[in-house]
């Protein structure tokens, strides 16, 4: 059966951070997490499609960019599903910015280690973890998704995006 | 003094024979780093409205703070003056040790003005420059002057040549050097072809490689960047990563599959069998060797052999932009003949894009019936595509109307919707349609249409730094301007564009605040970088490009795409175009007095 993962306020609402829902498809899990926890239902669509601002990840990857609610899933996929950005929280999956690194950085600017992939910083909680990463082609880029959460998340996010910069050619 | 540099600059007028050297102005090290952004505020004092292939053109030969030293991608030379193609200033890299070796001869970088009566080269060695005829190396190609030169001034000397396409002032002749790397676009070559310069000869040794003014921060910086480099899940990890593996050309599938890969004249966007041409089968079935170039672990540059009537050809490199061009643009995916197009290109002198492009315009013009000619070619004519290259590069039929430039060539027959340009420069690898920032990009770019100013499939298609849907318009403004002023800044140090698919600003400032021997913040990079594209687009407004300069071919908005991954797709200039300027501050294109001011670019040009 297929896990779901919530994040920030979408925790509170289900009162579980981590669950399994049946469902062949994301629509399908959608549906069946909506039916046994109702106050998501607001949250996440909008008329019979996936609200705007509401995160679907599958492996890693958003949901839109794959075949939206119709995307297949395996009995052992992992959804990620993540509230809106004005929600608290501010999440987004950086390509080619290994932990380590982002450890260092968390470091040197005052934070202190909680736990794995865990950081306290003034006004902030980090948390970070590899997910899957992107194949293209011959081509695989690491992604690091990294939260976070607090009265200064924004600061500290834009901090992190700003060091998480990169470019190519 | 600021570390990094070896303080010392040559003028060399080739009119007069007569070479004098200064010291670059610290404020000028401090706010345009070296490279490219130090060449463009050399050309913009120059003057935007000379004439680029006149004697008063200016001609920058440019390395970084970085080159020469052991910092990791470092190996890279900016080539900047205002480029013949376009009219605009431009700047085009090379790769290899020709950095390296200038800062070891003493330089920071050459600046080339007036024009020699006879053909001549400059020998840079031991902090002088000198002059010597060239009338025995004129009409050899790059590959012939590179041997005889490197003969005569010994195995270590680095040689930059141009070939015939230089001397025949084709406008998108470029300069390659001894490791093959060329100085690709703008036709730098053919400003040097118009001053009779026929190559560059540097002879450098180590005791002038300059030391970090920070030597403990240093070795944090350079353990850091090389530790980002090597990590073995990245794309630049030596001999793992997918770039290291199969060179830039493993893109070639990806854009195939995305409907993103511009074909025959970008009528299409996609072409069959594509994995003829891709890095995979290059890997499998051509590969010699993995090259490199200075201080670069990752190893992308392929040495090939490909057969032509039984005869073997060796080159370097196969690269991804080399192959469409001259593959799949053209019409075909056929590995040797693309392969050897490619090694003429590199043999002559010209940027393998434009000549690509050159060759595209001629196939579709024949095709509909635009150019009646008896050298015209079809799409798919292999051989045909290397008689009009050696016709382009030797000014011969319609290759003398071609060495214009596809743009110059497309107006003159009545069809100018058939170049694919944006500013006078011809579109590289990527198709707008499939890949809506490049649109942004393209337009938008201060040298004509270019990947190289704004990589957006870095995060259209790889993720880096964070996904975006290559089909969305939105945001694409603002990533671009990210991208613009990071490589700006890059391409000052002067280091590779592969180095931001595992660098930031983080790791740039460190390795330079240790070799600049002051601090220098990640916001500082970025405000440097901003600084150079505003003062290239303030050139370019000043030359002529001013409101409404910033357009893409109508192909790419009115002409759907017709392969799967983006079917039906336009690009959506108009709304990328009013979020972009929105980020720069710009009014249509051009950069108020404000932004000058701002970042310090008004006050300084009054100086």
């Amino acid at each position: 059966m297929p896990k779901v993962n919530l994040y920030a306020t979408f925790r509170d609402l289900a009162g579980k951070s981590q669950l399994e829902v049946p469902g062949a498809t994301v629509g399908e899990v959608l549906e069946n997490l909506v039916r046994a926890y109702p106050a998501l239902k607001e949250e996440l669509f909008e008329g019979e499609g996936l609200a705007e601002r509401v995160s679907v990840f599958l492996e890693g990857r958003d949901v839109r960019y794959l075949q939206g609610l119709s995307t297949p899933l395996s009995p052992g996929a992992t959804l990620d599903l993540f509230p809106p950005v004005a929600g608290g929280g501010l999440e987004r999956t950086f390509g080619a910015f290994p932990p380590w690194l982002l450890e260092r950085y968390l470091e040197a600017w005052g934070g202190v280690k909680e736990g794995e992939g865990v950081y306290r910083l003034p006004g902030a909680w980090v948390r970070f973890r590899e997910v899957e990463p992107l194949k293209v082609g011959s081509l695989s880029i690491p992604q690091l998704r990294v939260e976070v959460e607090g009265e200064e998340a924004e600061r500290w996010f834009e901090r992190i995006a700003f060091a998480a910069s990169r470019g190519g050619g | 003094m600021l570390g990094g540099y070896a303080h010392r600059i040559a003028r060399i007028d080739l009119s007069t024979g007569q070479v004098e050297y200064f010291a670059p102005d610290p404020k000028d090290l401090e706010m345009y780093v070296g490279g490219r952004g130090l060449g463009v505020k050399y050309v913009f004092e120059n003057g935007p409205q000379v004439d680029p292939l006149g004697p008063e053109n200016l001609l920058c030969i440019m390395n970084g703070p970085l080159s020469g030293t052991r910092a990791k991608m470092s190996g890279r030379l900016a080539v900047v003056t205002k480029s013949p193609l376009t009219g605009t200033v431009t700047d085009s890299h090379m790769g290899g040790w020709t950095a390296a070796k200038l800062k070891w001869a003493g330089f920071d970088g050459l600046l080339i003005k007036g024009a020699s009566e006879r053909p001549v080269y400059l020998l840079v060695k031991d902090g002088e420059v000198t002059v010597h005829d060239a009338s025995d190396l004129w009409g050899k190609t790059t590959h012939e002057t590179h041997r005889i030169l490197r003969e005569r001034h010994g195995e270590d000397a680095d040689v930059m040549a141009i070939g015939p396409a230089g001397e025949n002032l084709v406008r998108f002749a470029n300069w390659i050097n001894n490791d093959e790397r060329a100085a690709g676009r703008g036709g730098t070559g053919a400003v040097a072809g118009s001053k009779k310069l026929k190559a560059i000869v540097v002879v450098g040794t180590h005791d002038k490689t300059p030391q970090p003014k920070d030597p403990e921060l240093w070795k944090e910086a350079d353990r850091l960047a090389s530790a980002t480099i090597n990590d073995p899940k990245n794309v630049t990890a030596p001999k793992k990563g997918g770039l290291s593996l199969y060179g830039t050309n493993v893109l070639m599938n990806i854009t195939n599959v995305m409907g993103a890969l511009p074909t025959f004249n970008a009528q299409h966007t996609c072409i069959e069998g594509v994995e003829k041409i891709s890095g995979e089968y290059i890997r499998e079935h051509r590969l010699i060797k993995d090259n490199t170039c200075h201080a670069c672990p990752v190893a992308c540059k392929k040495m090939v052999e490909v057969h032509i009537n039984g005869k073997a050809i060796r080159f370097e490199s196969y690269e991804y932009e080399s192959a469409w061009a001259l593959g799949a643009h053209a019409g075909h995916t056929d590995t040797d003949w693309t392969g050897y197009a490619i090694y003429l290109c590199n043999a002559y002198g010209m940027d393998t894009i434009e000549a690509g492009n050159a060759i595209a315009v001629l196939m579709e013009a024949t095709e509909k019936g635009y150019y009646r000619g008896e050298d015209g070619i079809r799409f798919g004519d292999k051989e045909g595509e290397v008689r009009v290259l050696e016709a382009i590069a030797h000014r011969k039929g319609v290759g003398d109307m071609l060495a214009e430039g596809p743009a110059r060539f497309a107006k003159a027959i009545g069809h100018p919707e058939i170049s694919l340009e944006v500013k006078g420069q011809s579109i590289p690898a990527y198709d707008p349609r499939g890949l809506k920032g490049m649109g942004i990009a393209y337009a938008t770019s201060n040298r004509g249409a270019c990947h190289l100013r704004a990589y957006t499939p870095a995060s259209e298609v790889l993720g880096v730094p964070y996904k975006t849907d290559p089909l969305a318009w939105e945001g694409k403004g603002k990533l671009t301007k990210l991208f613009q002023d990071l490589s700006a800044f890059t391409d000052s140090l002067d280091l590779c564009k592969f180095s931001q698919f595992a660098e930031g600003p983080e790791e740039y400032a460190k390795q330079l605040a240790a070799y600049w021997g002051r601090p220098v913040t990640p916001e500082e990079i970025l405000r440097i970088g901003e600084r150079i594209y505003n003062l290239e687009r303030y050139y370019n407004n000043l030359a002529g490009w001013g409101e409404g300069s910033d357009y893409l071919p109508e192909r790419f908005l009115k002409e759907p795409s017709d392969c799967a991954g983006s079917k039906g797709q336009l690009t959506e200039l108009d709304r990328m175009l009013e979020e972009y300027y929105r980020e720069r501050g710009w009014e249509r294109g051009v950069v108020p007095p404000a932004k000058l001011q701002e970042l310090g670019i008004l006050s300084q040009a009054a100086d």
